[in-house]
């Protein structure tokens, strides 16, 4: 027995250590990734790449799907980004609601012959719509049977006339400067090619946003945006960005990315039947440019290029993150060839069994320490004395690894100018691992308890509920 | 030993493998110590057992302070090290892996890779965290690491409160500073002030941080002002004795702060940036070997591209970009781009392709025709495109004959071409590729051909009057300004 209970403790230390190890390293690497890119964003010049007719052209597939509410607004914050050659293709997947005709109406759009080509398949297409009004004469909507956001995005595929595409979520926002800043990587790189990249996704919940456009920033009011805001400058800030630099990134968000099309449609467009599409399609595609045995490259940029609406209830964000874990799940199943297989590189070596060990298994690791931990508590076997010390040394590592990646958001962005704000995102990360963390775990577990014994596929409901005013502008007015 | 570099990042990396390596056999030093302590009670309590057993029960109150010395005194239990061997790998599971010699063996190759790659002066710290880490307990170690952490979450606290403060104090010094310099320079320019007063003006301007404010208001005159204040600007500049903070960047370690020294002495100091420029275009680092070239292609207004011969590394898009939009703007005369088809960096020769094309060098066009045969499919679209755009009638023939064998980007590029040079001897071609290709190029062909000539219409009214939906389709599509 006793040896049994030395080789559980013995492997959950291990683990402890193992992971916290991962997180220095990333949290080292980042900052460095972090500091090259702040820095030389002060000096690049992108006139020449605003003004020039080389400039390539990007299509920015929006899929949607019952956006009747914001899709018009967004349409419009849309058609003022800052880019040379780009066109907007709104993907209507099949919406119940009115959001097509409101678009017909407000954008003064038609019926136009269109021989597509479906390179990539997709569900039937049932217009294509386009503006009599010159202004908008890079809109396109697409109409079609609903097929969920990989299929929608795979019908824009289809049509789209450039040679890179973002996909992005219809009710995001998206910085005007996002295209020339995610293109720029594609044109600096010489000895390899990228493939994809992706940037900063940040949470606009109490954000001030007029006609689409983001125009002022704040902390978020409510408890568990504030969370996800220290979750997400901790997990694009203090993690994606090493990944990029080693050249291991295996997550572009479905919220913002740029890929190269010819990649894209060369294996296959997204994958429809998983709720994971974004990380599906990124190993897709690296797996096919190893086997392929071409030079490539994913990259991040540190800049926060797409600001969208967290989940601010239990229910919302529980569904989220549940279809997260599932989507991680499916696309470690489906490609478990790459797990330790050399041929992949690193991500064969690195970030695959890191998203094995570290996010996919590390909920159920969690909670069997837990679990564990109760039982030798309750056989009065527990060493309390190590327990409190582990106790402390994980919680205070995690507030540490917090307020570093809230020092890191300031000095890179400077975006919550108020020392209130700031305070108030110490405060949350200091409570955050008794509140939020837990949930998280929970969340993981059901996630796989969905993905194995229900075998559910859906992406389960996830509604918006628009963003919500700071609590100071609720009072004005 | 005394050329061994030591970069924080790595240092730091050294110090965490190392620590997590010290907690994995600090692990197994308490696993041991706990299993012998475990084990050396079991032994206790049996023993203890055995005696009470073995005793007769009229002497059951006899026996027990028998018995009890052991019971009494547990602190004379012995601890792992001090047990012989054989008995601490037994109840150990780890003991399967790390015997004590090899724990004493790694202990002693962690004493030797420190003697090895670490600095003198840390060595003696080193060797000492060794020691204690083989003598304390894990628990010692992380209650150490919880100080550490709570530490660096006070350090960031400050770091904050600091750094709040700070960049509000910049952000007000730079708004205070720099509309004082513009407003001073602005008279100056306009001949207000003569430059003596404009001096005197120009407060603390001998500080480092409000010269490279005034560096920066001279950086955006330069840039919006033209005429007679385009020598002026330059000229203020060397007065102040900016350009030796410039050309002191461009020997700074960090990149941005080279490439700020490059831009500002290419605007401001161009007889200074030319002497460091020529070093810089093979520069290790992307970023400034971009803004060299660049650089470069300003100051040498006769020679743009000569550097193109030196160079070791591929021409980035991005500085190709910069490099054209350069050349547009200033208006730069430009080369003959025919004689840079043959350098070995496939991106120059697809650079000089869209620069023929562009700049419609027509003399090129025999090096151009010699490109179709290109390995690479970019250089072969580029050429495809290059005819199309310069309208070279007699290569039709010359790219239908590639079209078999070609990447579907570059077919669709020679039917596209042939809507342009194409002749009523194409149509047949193009017949065959609404027929055989996929819909992309079905619709380019179709496009071609309705658009070549009043003939190409009539044409695809004559396949037409068999009607075909898909045939319609296609016309109606490319009848579409929209698509």
């Amino acid at each position: 027995m006793s040896i049994i209970k030395t080789i559980i403790e013995v492997l959950f230390l291990l683990y402890t250590i193992s992971i916290l190890s991962f997180y220095f390293w990333l949290a080292v690497v980042s900052a460095k990734e972090l500091l090259k890119n702040v820095r030389e964003s002060k000096t690049t010049n992108f006139d020449a790449l605003l003004s020039s007719s080389f400039a390539p052209v990007i299509s920015l597939l929006a899929p949607a799907y019952n956006e009747s509410l914001t899709i018009v607004d967004n349409i419009r914050a849309l058609l003022g980004l800052y880019y040379p050659n780009f066109e907007i293709i709104v993907i209507n997947d099949g919406s119940k609601d009115d959001s097509l005709e409101k678009t017909i109406k407000a954008f003064d759009l038609e019926l136009v012959p269109f021989a597509i080509d479906y390179k990539i398949k997709c569900q039937t297409i049932r217009g294509i719509y386009k503006s009599k009004v010159k202004a908008y004469s890079n809109l396109t909507v697409i109409d079609k049977m609903n097929g969920g956001k990989a299929d929608a995005l795979n019908a824009g595929i289809n049509i789209a006339k450039g040679d890179y595409f973002i996909s992005i979520d219809v009710d995001s926002i998206i910085d005007p400067h996002a295209l020339k800043k995610l293109i720029k990587p594609f044109f600096e790189e010489t000895d390899k090619r990228v493939i994809a990249a992706g940037g900063v996704i940040q949470i606009a919940n109490s954000c001030i946003i007029e006609n689409g456009q983001l125009v002022e920033v704040n902390v978020p009011d409510k408890f568990l945006p504030r969370c996800q805001v220290i979750e997400y400058s901790r997990s694009f800030l203090m993690g994606r960005l090493a990944w990029s630099r080693m050249d291991g990134l295996l997550l572009i968000s479905g919220a913002l990315g740029l890929f190269d099309k010819e990649v894209v449609i060369n294996c296959g467009g997204y994958y429809t039947k998983t709720v994971g599409e974004d990380m599906e399609l990124v190993v897709r595609m690296r797996k096919y440019m190893a086997d392929n045995n071409l030079k490539y490259k994913v990259v991040y940029i540190s800049d926060p290029l797409c600001w969208t609406e967290a989940p601010s209830t239990l229910k919302v964000l529980g569904s989220q993150r549940n279809r997260w874990t599932r989507g991680t799940i499916d696309t470690i199943m489906l490609h478990r060839n790459v797990f330790m297989n050399s041929k992949y590189g690193f991500m064969g070596m690195v970030s695959h069994p890191y998203w094995v060990f570290f996010e996919w298994l590390a909920p159920i690791i969690e909670f069997s320490g837990i679990l564990y931990f109760i039982i030798i508590a309750m056989l009065g076997w527990a060493s309390w004395s190590f327990f409190y010390v582990m106790l402390g040394f994980v919680y205070f590592f995690a507030i540490m690894f917090s307020t570093y990646a809230i020092l890191f958001d300031h000095l890179a962005y400077n975006r919550y100018k108020k020392k209130r704000m700031i305070m108030k995102l110490l405060l949350t990360a200091w409570l955050e691992p008794f509140f939020y963390h837990p949930l998280i775990v929970y969340w993981g577990l059901r996630g796989n308890f969905d993905y194995f014994i229900k075998k559910k596929k859906s992406w389960g409901k996830m509604t918006r509920s628009g963003f919500e005013m700071p609590s100071y502008k609720k009072e004005k007015r | 030993m005394g050329c061994i570099k030591f970069t924080p990042v790595k240092l730091i990396t050294n110090c965490y493998v190392l620590f997590c390596f010290l907690c994995f056999l600090l692990s197994v030093h308490n696993s041991k110590a706990e299993e012998l302590v475990t084990f050396s009670q079991d032994t206790v309590r049996e023993s203890q057992l055995a005696l009470i057993d073995s005793t007769p029960a009229t002497q059951n109150n006899n026996a027990v302070f028998t018995a009890s010395p052991l019971l009494r005194e547990p602190e004379e239990i012995k601890t792992g090290s001090d047990l012989p061997a054989e008995k601490t790998h037994r109840n150990s599971i780890l003991g399967v892996f790390f015997t004590q010699d090899k724990i004493a063996s790694i202990k002693k190759n962690l004493i030797t890779y420190g003697n090895n790659h670490f600095p003198r002066n840390v060595r003696s710290f080193y060797i000492s965290v060794i020691e204690n880490a083989f003598e304390y307990s894990i628990i010692f170690l992380f209650v150490i690491l919880i100080l550490v952490f709570i530490a660096n979450i006070a350090f960031v606290f400050l770091i904050l409160n600091y750094t709040i403060k700070r960049k509000s104090y910049n952000e007000k010094f730079e708004k205070v500073y720099r509309k004082m310099y513009e407003e001073v320079l602005l008279s100056y320019l306009f001949g207000s002030i003569d430059w003596e007063t404009a001096f005197l003006k120009l407060r603390k301007r001998n500080k480092r941080k409000n010269r490279r404010i005034l560096t920066s208001v001279l950086m955006n005159f330069n840039t919006n002002f033209k005429g007679e204040f385009e020598s002026l600007i330059p000229e203020i500049y060397t007065r102040l004795g900016l350009q030796h903070d410039s050309l002191k960047l461009t020997r700074s370690v960090y990149n941005h702060k080279k490439v700020a020294g490059i831009i500002e002495l290419t605007h401001l100091y161009p007889e200074g940036a030319r002497e460091i420029i020529n070093e810089l275009i093979n520069d290790p680092s992307d970023y400034v070997r971009a803004e060299a070239q660049t650089a470069y292609v300003k100051l040498n207004p006769e020679t743009p591209f000569s550097f193109f011969h030196q160079l070791e590394r591929p021409f980035a898009m991005w500085t190709q970009l910069s490099v054209f939009n350069l050349i547009r703007v200033h208006q730069l005369p430009v080369p003959s781009f025919a004689q840079f088809l043959n350098i070995r960096h496939p991106n120059i020769r697809n650079f000089s392709l869209r620069m023929i094309t562009y700049f419609q060098q027509l003399e090129n066009v025999p090096d151009i025709l010699k490109m179709v045969d290109n390995k690479l499919d970019k250089t072969r679209f580029l050429t495809y495109k290059a005819i199309n755009d310069l309208r070279l009638y007699d290569s039709r023939d010359l790219i239908k004959s590639r079209f078999k064998n070609e990447t579907g980007k570059n077919k669709l590029e020679i039917v596209k071409a042939l809507k342009n040079i194409g002749t009523e001897d194409d149509f047949e071609f193009l017949e065959n590729v609404m027929i055989s290709e996929n819909m992309s190029l079905k619709t380019e062909a179709c496009r071609s051909m309705y658009f070549m000539s009043s003939k190409g219409r009539e044409r695809l009214l004559e396949i037409n009057s068999q009607p075909s939906e898909e045939l319609e389709l296609l016309i109606a599509h490319v009848t579409d300004p929209r698509n």
